[in-house]
């Protein structure tokens, strides 16, 4: 019986009656987190059409075919929520297919401009290859500006307090300031590197829309998920 | 807040060796010296910002400056117990 809690070692239960070959068990899987997940990649800029053929696709895949490639149910370790898990997969699979259909849209045009109108290539273009990971590229090529926009000093202040855990009023003592002060700069440097964050997810895929919370969680699933 | 920054330190880090610069290991002493003073807040103001930068190139140092800090906030308390000794 599948239960309908999310947590990692309940996840990591049912994921393993599923590779089992306990077909009861993925259909209930199915049931459980196939509308959560087509919400969250509508929620993200996938139309119903996109959100629904990937998660066919993502479902499709969980477990052991006639071929030889793994299952993707395989990958997962129990780590974090399952859920999480495959809206980080499934978020994944819709952002590279659309990257390719939009990249192939674009060869297509600038082919014809090259060609002239009359010598336009027909039909399908050729796509660029998947990225392996081209979603995380887009992820951490975002921070990396977030993090340069990001004054040095506030950064510092930033890794001290949030990484090794120093309070606020040490970093006080070692600029001078006053608590409140140290209080605001490390606010505004938070909510800087956000706002560059998603300005520049948006400047590169303005058709993806992720919120904050989407960018940590994806962030976060990817350290511990795939770690 | 915490968790947010944290979150995306560790993300962020897992993919750029490269860019921050890790096989730098220790500071040099005139940086360690630098990092002394700026932990007892006798760094002049006008060499913050140089310093800054190099602990942005070289976040591994952020960790030297970390341990300074708490060395400073533990040493009254270590004095408190070696009296009560």
């Amino acid at each position: 019986m599948i239960k309908s809690a999310g947590e990692p070692a309940d996840d990591l239960l049912q994921v393993q009656q599923c590779l089992r070959g306990d077909a009861a068990a993925l259909a209930a899987l199915r049931a459980r987190l196939d509308g959560v997940l087509k919400a969250i990649l509508r929620s993200r800029g996938a139309s119903l059409t996109e959100a629904e053929d990937t998660l066919a696709d993502l479902w499709g895949d969980c477990v052991p075919k006639d071929d030889e490639r793994a299952a993707l149910l395989e990958k997962y370790r129990g780590n974090c929520p399952l859920q999480g898990w495959l809206a980080m997969v499934a978020t994944n699979r819709w952002y590279d297919a659309k990257r390719r259909e939009i990249r192939g849209v674009e060869i297509t045009r600038q082919a014809a401009e090259m060609l002239g109108a009359s010598h336009a290539p027909e039909g399908e273009t050729r796509a660029e290859a998947p990225a392996d990971n081209a979603l995380m590229e887009l992820l951490k090529d975002s921070l990396k500006a977030a993090f340069l926009a990001c004054g040095p000093r506030e950064m510092v202040m930033l890794r001290l307090v949030f990484l090794h855990g120093l309070t606020q009023r040490v970093i006080v003592r070692m600029l001078g300031w006053n608590e409140t002060r140290v209080s605001r700069a490390l606010s505004a440097a938070m909510q800087q590197i956000e706002k560059k964050a998603l300005q520049e997810v948006r400047r590169r895929d303005p058709w993806l829309e992720l919120t904050w919370g989407d960018f940590l969680e994806l962030c976060e699933t990817r350290q511990i998920g795939f770690s | 807040m915490t968790n947010s920054f944290k979150t995306l330190a560790a993300f962020f880090d897992q993919f750029n060796d490269e860019v921050q610069g890790r096989d730098l290991g220790e500071p040099p002493e005139e940086i360690r010296a630098k990092l002394r003073l700026l932990a007892r807040g006798g760094l002049p103001a006008t060499e913050h910002q140089e310093l800054f930068v190099q602990l942005n190139q070289s976040p591994e140092w952020v960790t030297v400056l970390a341990r300074e800090m708490k060395g400073l906030r533990q040493a009254p308390q270590d004095r408190t117990n070696q009296l009560e000794q």
